[in-house]
């Protein structure tokens, strides 16, 4: 491709994004429904997860961190994959009919955050002292207090754990396209979309849809510096 | 809660790290308005043994009784776990300021009433008022200390243990964790402190004990440089 | 501030439902339509044009899911989607032969062209026919391009060296495993031939400094047809939405609004199913409907 074109393309992507092309933003939000339902549902659990894994001594711990810690490695096609096979009206819970509904992208993509949630925020609580824990058990908090007491002793690095798991469920494509089917207005994402328009040519709505995922990660990624800055004082 | 004085009677814990054993046979009997001193070495438990009276550590083996019969450990300490507070050897403080940390205190007990007005008491008995807004990680060690007292005189539990209490204080402070003790004696709480320089402790003592050999022992009450060691075994406990 | 910490995490939870409820809600099978189709027709931009007069005529909401034909088969054949618009006559009739699906009918069809650099080192305009053309290819060891998928171009292409008795392989064949698009820009990178359908074509004409150098011939036809997915197989595919969308399709009216249909001012698909104004539906395959 050449710069022309290239510059023109950008243009073309900025004029979509800013004359409110209504497909563009149908694709943009139906990423950031997904993406931020599947946050809502694997968050809490996943730095309960965390917890239990840095506080509590059980059998097996240990083995459960490397297990967590090997997941957040695979790759989103292989987690795309094992759903598809598990929803598919052949596999184990086809009677549920997921497959290619938002629920299914959001399924995948639990899968994805949950285990960089978990080793993230299991990282985050092994920085904090025991003590910590004792002494809001000691100062008469019940179980779920002295968790939150806990969860806001670590909470920068916590945030850090949200968004690396929202990072990684934003910008992902396989497992969206597997689940999700890239359908006009329901499931057709950001990245899928992506795909989509520069196998099509439509250079400049790829690009208009990357202008917004690269926005986004540079936010997200600012918020967290910021936080992390502030958490570093003591 | 109710009047009945608090009486707890820990018996027979046994505790080992590993393959080193701290604690063997121990039993302690903590009572209302009692208060007890444990001394001992560096080592020698005293911290594992506050710490499994709290409910933070597991003992290997151990009861509890209430008054209501022997209860099997895993129990017992449900209950004597509320009614517990135990003071860090070195105190933790929660990231913010230092009022924070007393306000915690007060979450923590949203059945309890406590006011900001008993906020400010506590932080004015712990001579700590003019520190309310400081982030806690610019404090120094005494500093920290006096917050932790406050923050166990704002809780005012059944019963306290206390994890060399004064050991980064000088000797003003000494003497308001002195002022503490006595009073929460006098309001009933059951008090334990573990330090190896019981000599600070002497007005408020009711009884001595030593952990020894991972036993726990009873101690002369006179300070130890004037009873002979021959008579030592003769003292009554 | 524990306390409002709780109150948020209460909140939190009610969106949570809210949205999945949402989310669920969004997914009822009565009238929802789930067709598979391969990317070219979707690429194309046919369905855009084709589907919002079904969708108000009919009161189904058509999801597409656009895939290889390969894939778009298996899908079939999995349940997973209740009707199939694919364009590989082999494999679809095995695929009504295995019982995995039924009502096969023919819809339309486009081309096939090659397309290669302007040069031609191989030579396809001298070329006598296909067959001649493919072996030029090879023998003159010109880079090729192939799609290296499962897709109905790839079935396609593997036909035509077949035809041509000529097993491609050796530096010059290039198995891309890419989408048509990012095929074609790989030739154009490459100075390289390739297979394509006309719409990807047409889409890419004016990037690419390839050029058409084989086309109209009738052994490039790529005849499209839809098939419902077996109910028997699968209770509750949407079997009478699949067979209303058939239906729909070959009513006179869309087919004329197929014929209709341009492509950079170029028409793409040709109808099958209507001759002319009066002729019937033409249904490849004996099926219980009618
Ligand atoms: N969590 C633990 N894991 C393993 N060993 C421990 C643990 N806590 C304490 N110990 C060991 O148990 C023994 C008793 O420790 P403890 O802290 O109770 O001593 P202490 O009497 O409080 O000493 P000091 O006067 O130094 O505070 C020590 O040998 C210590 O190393
Ligand atoms: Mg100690």
């Amino acid at each position: 491709m050449t710069d022309s074109s290239l510059l023109s393309s950008l243009l073309d992507a900025l004029q979509l994004l800013l004359l409110g092309d209504g497909k563009l933003w149908s694709i943009i939000l139906v990423s950031f429904k997904v993406s931020s339902l599947a946050m809502l549902v694997a968050a809490l659990p996943a730095v309960i997860c965390g917890f239990l894994l840095a506080y509590m001594r059980f059998p097996g711990r240990r083995l459960l961190i490397s297990l967590f810690n090997t997941l957040l490695a695979v790759p989103a096609v292989v987690v795309g994959l094992t759903f598809y096979i598990l929803l598919s009206r052949h596999g184990p819970l086809g009677d549920w009919k997921l497959l290619f509904t938002q629920t299914a992208m959001v399924l995948g993509q639990i899968a994805l955050c949950f285990p960089i949630m978990v080793a993230m925020s299991h990282a985050a609580f092994q920085a904090i002292d025991l003590r910590a824990w004792e002494t809001a058990r000691t100062i008469g908090a019940g179980t779920v207090q002295a968790f939150m007491m806990i969860v806001s002793e670590a909470r920068y690095a916590i945030l850090g754990a949200f968004v690396a798991g929202f990072g990684r469920i934003i910008a992902e494509v396989g497992a969206s396209m597997m689940l999700g089917g890239n359908i006009l207005h329901y499931t057709r994402n950001i990245p899928t979309a992506i795909a989509l328009e520069t196998s099509k040519g439509e250079l400049s709505q790829g690009i208009a849809l990357g202008i917004v995922l690269v926005t986004l990660s540079f936010l997200l990624v600012s918020v967290l510096h910021y936080f992390q800055g502030r958490g570093q004082i003591q | 809660m109710s009047y009945k004085p608090t009486n707890i009677q820990y018996s027979n814990i046994h505790k080992r790290w590993k393959r080193h054993i701290v604690l063997k046979e121990v039993d302690i009997h903590v009572q209302g308005g009692h208060c007890i001193l444990i001394s001992g070495k560096n080592g020698s438990g005293k911290s594992t043994l506050l710490r499994i009276m709290a409910g933070l550590v597991k003992p290997d083996q151990g009861t509890i009784e209430l008054g209501l019969g022997t209860l099997p450990w895993k129990q017992g300490v449900k209950i004597t776990q509320q009614q517990v507070m135990y003071l860090h050897q070195t105190p933790y403080l929660f990231s913010g300021t230092v009022e924070k940390n007393l306000r915690y205190v007060q979450a923590a007990h949203n059945n309890l009433p406590i006011e900001m007005e008993d906020i400010n008491k506590a932080m004015a008995w712990a001579n700590i008022r003019h520190l309310s807004h400081k982030p806690v990680h610019q404090l120094s060690g005494g500093e920290r200390q006096r917050v932790a007292l406050a923050r166990a005189r704002l809780r005012s539990p059944k019963v306290l243990l206390l994890d060399e209490p004064t050991a980064n204080l000088d000797k003003d402070s000494r003497a308001r964790v002195m002022e503490l003790l006595s009073s929460l004696r006098k309001q009933g709480v059951a008090i334990v402190i573990a330090s190896h320089d019981p000599i600070h402790f002497s007005s408020v003592i009711d009884q001595r004990l030593r952990l020894i050999h991972a036993r726990l022992e009873p101690e002369p009450s006179q300070p130890d440089n004037i009873i002979p060691l021959h008579e030592r075994g003769a003292s009554h406990s | 501030m524990l306390r409002k910490s709780l109150m948020q995490l209460i909140l939190f939870a009610c969106f949570l439902i809210f949205l999945s409820a949402n989310a669920l809600a969004a997914n009822n099978p009565a009238t929802i339509l789930r067709l598979a189709t391969t990317t070219s027709t979707e690429n194309s931009g046919l369905l855009d044009y084709l589907l919002p007069d079904f969708e108000k005529q009919n009161d189904y909401k058509v999801h597409v899911i656009a895939v290889g034909t390969g894939k778009a088969l298996r899908m079939g054949k999995d349940g997973d989607v209740d009707v199939l618009l694919v364009h590989a006559p082999k494999a679809e009739a095995e695929f009504v032969a295995a019982g995995y699906g039924t009502d096969r009918t023919a819809i339309m069809h486009n081309d096939f062209v090659i397309v290669g650099p302007s040069a031609d080192p191989a030579g396809l305009s001298k070329a006598s026919s296909l067959a001649d053309a493919m072996q030029r290819i090879s023998k003159t060891q010109s880079r090729f391009v192939s799609r290296g998928d499962n897709s109905g171009t790839y079935k396609k292409e593997s036909s035509l060296w077949k035809l041509a008795n000529v097993k491609p392989q050796g530096k010059w064949y290039i198995e891309a495993g890419q989408g048509m698009g990012k095929v074609l820009l790989m030739a154009s990178e490459l100075d390289a031939y390739t297979l394509t359908d006309r719409g990807t074509w047409l889409a890419y004409r004016d990037k690419s400094p390839l050029k058409i150098l084989w086309q109209h011939d009738p052994l490039l036809f790529n005849p499209y047809s839809a098939i419902a997915v077996n109910p028997e197989r699968y209770k509750d595919t949407n079997y009478k939405g699949a067979m209303a969308f058939i239906h729909w399709l070959v009513l006179p009216s869309t087919q004329h609004k197929i014929a209709a249909f341009r492509l950079y001012q170029q028409p793409l698909f040709i109808p099958d199913a209507v001759q002319d104004n009066s002729a019937p539906a033409s249904v490849v395959t004996s099926e219980k409907h009618s």
